[in-house]
């Protein structure tokens, strides 16, 4: 193939990205933690306090959810262990890797970002994913984190390239098209792939990473079956409309993906409900 | 509207029982530190209802606007739609 001038642009941006990746910083030692041992429940719970109470911003979100009405206390939560007791481990956990990926992309420079609306989205997508993978019987809190993480390519993007990310929004807006196309259309890449560069980067787990890989193409990685679900969660949060952008979009299903699946109606009815009643109670560590 | 008085900490009488609690209402009560209240909420009529309905599912048509026709999307707008139309029923 000729290396056309636009060409070698794209090219040089996509290694630029890949560098770029490589110069985010490193997740605080806890976030690491809970990113890669997902299978490791044994960490204790006074381990998991000790850390989380050296973290003022950690601590003070944790005591806004355990305040929460979602949780329907009348007695108001004043202590990290009442609201790690009352929350679970699982909760906390996940709360842990949402403030870290919050705290390590400030996206403000990127004109046309909405982060509320990125993280209702993300934060929407994890619980719809944990309710198809219980649902389906299968374990759930890879399925919360590659929910909660199917998007960070975007993050990437907008903090490393604002100034492109920004003009790929535009056309987006303007030409009312899915926002893959227009990333590729300015970038010459986009968030899968970048995603997928952070993922290896920060060492997830393979699971994850392959799940933030094919969340768009869940055929990619056949036989990843959290792919699939991602895949439809993620059409499902936009479905219901949870990141609450005026201009949002579902995005195209896989028929494969849809089929092995194979939930019925009533199945994904319950999950509908469930999604938007827990949303609720994350939703305050956005907005 | 407010199923019983709102009383502060020493048992005043904020908001008397059957106030149609307001944004500004809600503003100003908000340093009073109120852990709970108790609301009634109005039923809305039927032609309130089938407006909510209407305006929901034009939002859903607007969400799928890019999915054309492919039966995943189209099956999962369906349900969706069912969902919507529970919700305002």
């Amino acid at each position: 193939m000729t290396m056309t001038p636009d060409n070698a642009q794209k090219h040089y941006l996509l290694d630029d990205m890949v560098r770029h990746v490589k110069e985010l910083p490193t997740l605080p030692a806890i976030a690491q933690e809970m990113m890669s041992n997902l299978d490791d429940d044994n960490a204790s719970l006074d381990s998991i306090i000790e850390k989380v109470s050296l973290d003022q911003s950690l601590t003070a979100k944790i005591l806004r959810i355990a305040n929460s009405s979602h949780y329907g206390v009348n007695s108001k939560v004043v202590t990290l262990q009442q609201a790690v007791s009352m929350l679970g481990l699982k909760n906390i956990k996940n709360l842990i890797r949402m403030t870290a990926l919050i705290q390590n992309f400030p996206v403000a420079q990127c004109v046309g970002f909405d982060f509320t609306a990125f993280w209702r989205h993300s934060v929407s997508t994890a619980i719809c994913a944990e309710l198809i993978s219980r649902t389906l019987h299968m374990k759930h809190d890879f399925a919360f984190t590659a929910g909660l993480l199917h998007d960070i390519g975007r993050l990437v993007l907008a903090t490393r390239f604002p100034t492109e990310y920004a003009e790929a929004l535009a056309l987006r807006k303007e030409c009312d098209m899915q926002l893959l196309d227009a990333e590729r259309t300015i970038l010459g890449t986009d968030h899968v792939a970048a995603g997928h560069a952070l993922a290896e980067h920060w060492h997830f787990s393979e699971v994850i990473t392959d799940a933030i890989q094919a969340h768009h193409d869940p055929q990619l990685h056949s036989s990843n079956s959290l792919a699939r679900i991602i895949h439809v969660a993620d059409a499902i949060s936009h479905a219901l409309d949870l990141s609450q952008s005026e201009d949002d979009l579902v995005p195209p299903l896989s028929q494969a993906a849809w089929d092995h699946i194979g939930l019925h109606e009533a199945d994904y009815l319950a999950i509908f409900h469930e999604t938007e009643m827990r949303f609720e109670a994350y939703d305050q560590i956005v907005t | 509207m407010l199923a019983d008085d709102l009383l502060d900490k020493v048992g005043h009488v904020l908001l008397p029982v059957g106030t149609s609690l307001t944004e500004k209402m809600l503003q100003a009560i908000s340093h009073h530190d109120i852990q709970q209240l108790s609301v009634v909420v109005e039923a809305l009529s039927e032609d309130e209802l089938e407006l909510q309905k209407q305006q929901k599912l034009a939002r859903v048509n607007h969400l799928f606007r890019l999915t054309g026709d492919s039966p995943p999307a189209s099956t999962l707008k369906q349900y969706i739609c069912d969902y919507r139309s529970k919700e305002s029923s």
